[in-house]
């Protein structure tokens, strides 16, 4: 299960990338609209805009590597969420209110900096998702800056 | 081969918006991380920061190709970077250069005393990608 500090710290977050590598081990990057929990609470699910999409399913179907970054900006709290791909979907609904919040919740964050003559191109940036991709969580690591980056958070290292 | 980056990308790199970078292990693992630097070194090289041994440090090591997206958000435009590590560089201009850019940047986002520049490493430019976005006015 995925440890209920990450949990919260999902409702927190507002920005995210995902990444993939083909079967050559080039990387490729991936935008990234929304998150939430799978219903097994060791599954997440990605949503990406249609623009996130060159490279995405080809590699996760030759390999399933999966990684995503996610950040509460301006604290700079950041995890990266390394697993196996397990399933993809067109969006839904309810998928769309998540991203929909999410923007917003960035948004905001971002205004308090930048005033309101960020919002537009903020709204523009937090491209409507398309694809949702379930990945079963492995491994979580912490990416905050500073000497702790890099520890592995789940599973504990020993 | 590499390939030149376009003159127009250059503001980009200077915008403060974090670029975000993916890399691959031997093992085949990605890795994707938040970078605040990305430098324009030459036509064809830029450099980023080693600010930690990190993932991302091991990885090019054992597997040079990198892939930076340069996010610019008031111009609707994303920057897809294909590259190849090349070299690291402890001295000289470069270096100079990046590490008075990461104080800066350390200082306006708080991260004073975090951000250290260790070394800059140098990459080849094997593609570039420019990819806009529509603006969806009233959203």
């Amino acid at each position: 299960m995925i440890p209920g500090k990450i949990v919260r710290f999902l409702d927190r977050a507002n920005v995210s990338h995902a990444g993939t590598r083909d079967r050559n081990l080039v990387p490729h990057g991936h935008r990234v609209s929304g998150w939430r929990l799978g219903a097994d609470g060791r599954t997440l699910i990605v949503l990406l805009p249609e623009g996130a999409r060159a490279h995405l399913l080809e590699s996760l179907e030759d390999n399933g590597q999966f990684a995503v970054t996610l950040e509460e900006y301006p604290a700079h709290e950041t995890y990266q969420f390394k697993g196996r791909y397990v399933r993809h979907r067109p969006v839904d609904g309810e998928d769309i209110e998540v991203a929909d919040r999410l923007r917003e919740r960035f948004l905001n964050s971002v205004i308090q900096f930048f005033g309101e003559s960020a919002a537009s191109p903020v709204r523009a940036f937090s491209q409507r998702p398309s694809l949702a991709v379930e990945f079963l969580v492995d491994e979580i690591y912490v990416q905050t800056p500073g000497p702790g980056a890099g520890a592995r958070l789940f599973p504990a290292e020993a | 081969m590499a390939v030149r980056l376009p003159e127009e990308i250059r503001p980009v790199m200077d915008n403060g918006i974090p670029a975000v970078m993916v890399t691959c292990s031997a093992a085949g693992v990605p890795n994707t991380t938040v970078i605040s630097q990305v430098y324009y070194v030459d036509e064809t090289h830029v450099a980023l920061s080693f600010q930690f041994f990190n993932k991302t440090i091991r990885n090019v090591r054992e597997n040079p190709r990198a892939n930076v997206t340069l996010q610019d958000i008031p111009g609707f435009t994303l920057w897809i970077l294909d590259l190849e590590f090349d070299h690291s560089e402890t001295e000289g201009p470069v270096f100079d250069a990046m590490d008075m850019q990461i104080e800066a940047i350390a200082s306006a986002t708080g991260m004073s005393g975090i951000f250290k520049l260790r070394a800059a490493d140098v990459y080849r430019v094997l593609a570039v990608e420019q990819q806009r976005y529509e603006q969806t006015p009233g959203r």
